[in-house]
């Protein structure tokens, strides 16, 4: 329940904040939600990679498909990507960057706070 | 052990978002080019876009409001009350179309790639910086502000370019940027100019002057003006047709100065290599007059010939206000249209290839430079300090440009090369205000008007064709042209000597001109301007015959002709050179024994009906075979690996092979044998059979010239491969009407019935989008392959329904 509600928190508010702010809002926000929440590492990397990678694979996924992949095709031929695995490469290094950041947002709490993990 | 987890977990989140958040080498920064949010998806553009939407922006320093109608191809059509506005509106939507292929052009031209390329194009960015394109930019701008109209229309053009890239967010930036990290900077009058001094570079930047001073050394007086002829001594027809009347006093041209030994102080030496003219840059362009066309009205056809890349060179668009509604192409980064068509005239441009380059010899006092022999006398130079920046480096690359009164150095003495110091006199530094010329062709009414816009024109010297509706069709050689004694920059010139200097200018009105000649037809195809009896000097050599041969062939015999008439005309594949010389050779081959292959190729040849098609296989054989047999005769004698050199003309080789069989230049002087023609012919048919098998397997159907020839057309980077077109398989070649080589080719194609309401038809190979995944990306390109064109939509008010409109953009005043 607890790990539901930070999923649904990273969701929203990455996919709300990326409108204004740059990319790198998807590594602060993880972040952010597990210095003020607890949970494990591991649930808290998790979360974190399947928020964003949610958020990233989704709103990737409608731009492919209103527009043919026609620019992204294109840009997988000139990074020698195999042919349709551009959405997964993108969705992989959104979700990792930030993972990372809900891990180091989860350690920087255990600092000051008390808890059995 | 808490603090440690802490401090690796949150490096590790900052290394990543460090990482990637810069760029490495030519990888983007990879965060936001891959977020959905701000990356390369942003700029996919649907197939087919759905329901079109209209559009109202207010905008910042428009004067009155500005109605855009865009077409079914993706044309805009611009209604403004002012010539301010619709070069505003012009500029805003060339810009949102095609705003990063001007940034690069422009960077080209300024010697300012490295800012963003880094340091691999760091000797392009000097060059341009040498060749002077900053200077000469900004006298022409001077001239062009100092005129009311002409500066209304780059300041509005200026303006509509920049209230389209203030209002751009990076998500939206051309992909171009995104993949190469930069971002859009501010529009300029300057940069208008700089895209003028591009194309003056691309048409009118070269010369042979270095390549031909070496030869004079090597072959001496004799041999040399045998074999480099200034008239082509086979065949040509004239772009103003023989026996036309020079109705004028010509004024004294000066006598050629006697050899003084100063040319002769250049040693044989080695001297930098010129890049050669390549064929493929060039055009056509004609009209037939009322009594040869069912319309009872002139048709004018033209379609220049340009390396063909993607964005396109060109950008179609309509302008219409109070005092002009025209249509045409225009050259992104340039206000008005450079070819096109009104209510009342067209007008279509072929290059001229004058002589307006000129290297001469300089002498400095010492090493700095600030003083040089001329006249007796020791004169100051003027030196320009330019500044190269470098992505990725530290400190700008510094650039001291010297100049003298005759132009820029572009070639010191020691540098790289042994040779002496250069010094380049070019047309491109000469001020003018075509921008002029353009308005008043796009406000013409008459041929009056039409004559009356060239006398501002500089250059690049064009084939200026024109017809009207009062049945008028007309020719002019149009440029200025500096007045020179015969043969004057054919070789390297004295800088010291007055009487090297460009002697003045051809008067404008004395540039070679016709109008409504007897015959009926007018054309041009880049040979030569006129015949020998014009009293001026105007170039020694001029693009090859073989295209212009074939156009007034075919309009001499052209009666009751149509647009589609002469649609066809421009995608005849008919090869003149191919019906000119290949019967002699394969004449020559009847006393060879041949082996099979060789006798298929043989029969296939013999067989041919001389007409480049894309499946025919004959044209293969015969392009290769005769770009053979050149070097096979000239190598011997000219080729050089350390110094230019440049071979005898096609026509010059032709005369060679069909009235001179005995000539000693067939003879190898490299061997002991002695070779005759014989032997040329047979060793030039061999290497271009074995050079066919090895590149296509033995003949067979990959041998069809559209596959040999394999035309491309490149996306501008040269490198981003996947936004390069499909590959294109039509018919043509280099001598060909329809000019399609590998890289070169028809870059827009354009025929216009004059009349009561102008009816005219144009594409060109791509489409009127910048953008890779936009379907105006290259959708005009099927139909040019195949040879077809579009109606053009030109409306006469902002009203006038049209099905294939639609969208409409309004402009408002903010």
């Amino acid at each position: 329940m607890k790990s539901a509600l930070n999923y649904i928190i990273i969701v929203v508010a990455t996919a709300i904040l990326q409108l204004f702010l740059p990319w790198w809002v998807i590594v602060v926000v993880p972040f952010l939600v597990y210095i003020v929440r607890s949970d494990t590492p591991l649930i808290a990397y998790i979360i974190s990679l399947a928020g964003v990678a949610t958020v990233w694979f989704a709103y990737a996924l409608f731009l492919n498909i209103s527009t043919q992949a026609s620019m992204s095709d294109r840009i997988a031929q000139i990074f020698l990507l195999p042919s349709g695995s551009i959405l997964a490469v993108v969705t992989l290094v959104g979700g990792l960057a930030a993972g990372f950041g809900g891990l180091a947002g989860h350690y920087v709490r255990q600092l000051f706070v008390k808890e059995a993990y | 052990m808490k603090l440690l987890k802490a401090i690796l977990s949150v490096s590790i989140a900052l290394g990543l978002l460090y990482a990637l958040n810069r760029p490495w080498g030519p990888v983007p920064i990879l965060g936001s080019f891959l977020s959905p949010f701000t990356g390369f998806w942003q700029n996919g553009e649907p197939a087919i876009s759905g329901e079109p939407v209209d559009v109202e922006l207010s905008l910042d320093s428009l004067r009155e409001e500005v109605t855009i109608h865009y077409d079914n191809v993706g044309v805009p059509h611009i209604f403004a009350n002012n010539i301010y506005d619709v070069s505003y509106a012009q500029g805003y939507v060339t810009a949102k179309d095609r705003l990063w292929q001007m940034d690069l052009q422009v960077r080209s031209a300024a010697g300012r790639l490295s800012e963003v390329l880094g340091p691999q194009t760091v000797e392009m960015d000097r060059r341009a910086r040498r060749m002077g394109l900053g200077y000469g930019a900004e006298i022409n701008l001077k001239m062009s502000m100092s005129d009311s109209i002409t500066r209304e229309a780059i300041l509005g053009y200026t303006a509509g370019v920049n209230n389209y890239i203030l209002q751009l967010s990076p998500k939206d930036m051309p992909i171009e940027y995104k993949l190469l990290g930069y971002e859009p900077e501010a529009w300029t009058p300057l940069k208008c100019m700089y895209m003028l001094e591009n194309m003056t570079l691309t048409l009118a930047g070269r010369a042979d002057d270095l390549a031909m001073t070496n030869l004079m050394k090597r072959l001496g007086d004799g041999p040399l003006n045998n074999l480099f002829p200034d008239y082509p001594m086979l065949q040509e027809s004239p772009v103003i047709p023989a026996g036309t009347p020079w109705n004028f006093i010509p004024l004294p041209v000066p006598d050629a100065p006697r050899a003084t030994g100063d040319t002769a102080r250049v040693a044989y030496q080695s001297l930098p290599l010129s890049e050669p003219m390549v064929e493929g840059i060039g055009s056509n362009n004609w009209a037939i007059g009322a009594e040869k066309s069912a319309t009872g009205y002139p048709i004018l056809a033209n379609d220049p010939h340009l390396e063909l890349t993607l964005p396109s060179i060109w950008y179609q668009v309509q302008l219409h206000t109070p005092e002009i509604n025209v249509y045409g192409v225009s050259l992104p980064g340039i206000p008005g249209v450079v070819i096109g068509f009104n209510q009342n005239v067209a007008w279509g441009v072929t290059n001229v290839d004058a002589d307006v380059l000129d290297l001469y010899e300089i002498k400095f006092k010492d090493s700095t430079n600030s003083q040089y022999w001329y006249n007796n006398a020791w004169q100051a130079t003027r030196k320009r300090q330019e500044l190269i920046q470098v992505k990725g480096m530290p400190d700008a690359v510094q650039e001291t440009v010297i100049y003298t009164h005759h132009g820029p150095v572009m070639y010191y003495e020691g540098e790289k090369h042994n040779g002496p110091t250069l010094a380049v006199k070019w047309i491109g530094h000469e001020p003018g205000n075509n921008f002029r010329t353009f308005y008043e062709l796009n406000a013409a009414r008459n041929y009056e008007d039409y004559r009356a816009a060239l006398t501002h024109y500089v250059g690049p010297a064009q084939n200026f064709i024109f017809a009207d509706n009062g049945k008028n069709i007309a020719m002019t050689v149009n440029g200025k042209f500096p007045l020179k004694w015969k043969d004057q920059g054919k070789f390297l010139l004295d800088g010291s000597n007055p009487a090297h200097d460009w002697q003045g200018w051809i008067p404008a009105d004395q540039n070679p001109h016709v109008k409504n000649p007897p015959r009926g037809y007018l054309s041009s195809a880049n040979q030569s301007s006129t015949d020998p009896s014009y009293p001026y000097y105007i170039n020694w050599r001029f693009g090859p015959s073989e295209r212009a041969i074939r156009i007034n062939e075919r309009l001499e015999s052209m009666t009751m002709a149509n647009a589609d008439s002469l649609r066809l005309l421009q995608t005849d594949n008919f090869s003149v050179l191919a019906r000119t010389i290949l019967p002699t050779l394969l004449n020559y081959l009847k006393t060879v024994p041949l082996s099979s292959a060789q006798k298929s190729a043989v029969e296939t040849l013999t067989e041919w009906n001389f007409v480049n098609d894309a499946k025919a296989i004959a044209p293969s054989i015969f392009d290769e075979w005769i770009s053979n047999i050149g070097p096979a005769i000239w190598k011997d004698e000219i080729y050089s690996d350390s110094t230019s050199y440049k071979y005898p003309s096609r026509d010059r080789t032709l005369f060679l092979l069909l009235r001179e069989p005995d000539a000693p230049w067939f003879d190898n002087i490299r061997t002991p044998a002695k070779e005759t023609i014989n032997d040329v012919v047979y060793g030039s048919f061999k290497a271009a059979l074995d050079s066919l098998t090895i590149n296509h397997g033995p003949m067979s159907t990959s041998w069809q010239w559209a596959e040999v020839k394999g035309t491309e057309i490149k996306h501008l980077s040269r490198v981003l491969k996947p936004f390069n077109a499909p590959p294109v398989r039509n018919g043509g070649g280099a001598s060909i009407i329809n000019a399609t080589t590998k890289y070169h080719g028809p870059s827009w194609r354009m025929v216009v019935e004059l009349g009561p309401e102008p009816k005219a038809y144009g594409l060109y190979p791509g489409g009127q989008s910048g953008n890779p995944s936009s379907p105006f990306y290259t959708n005009m390109l099927d139909k040019w392959e195949k040879g077809e064109l579009n109606e053009l939509i030109y409306l006469k008010s902002s009203d006038e329904k049209n099905p294939r409109l639609t969208s409409t953009w309004t402009l408002k005043k903010k």
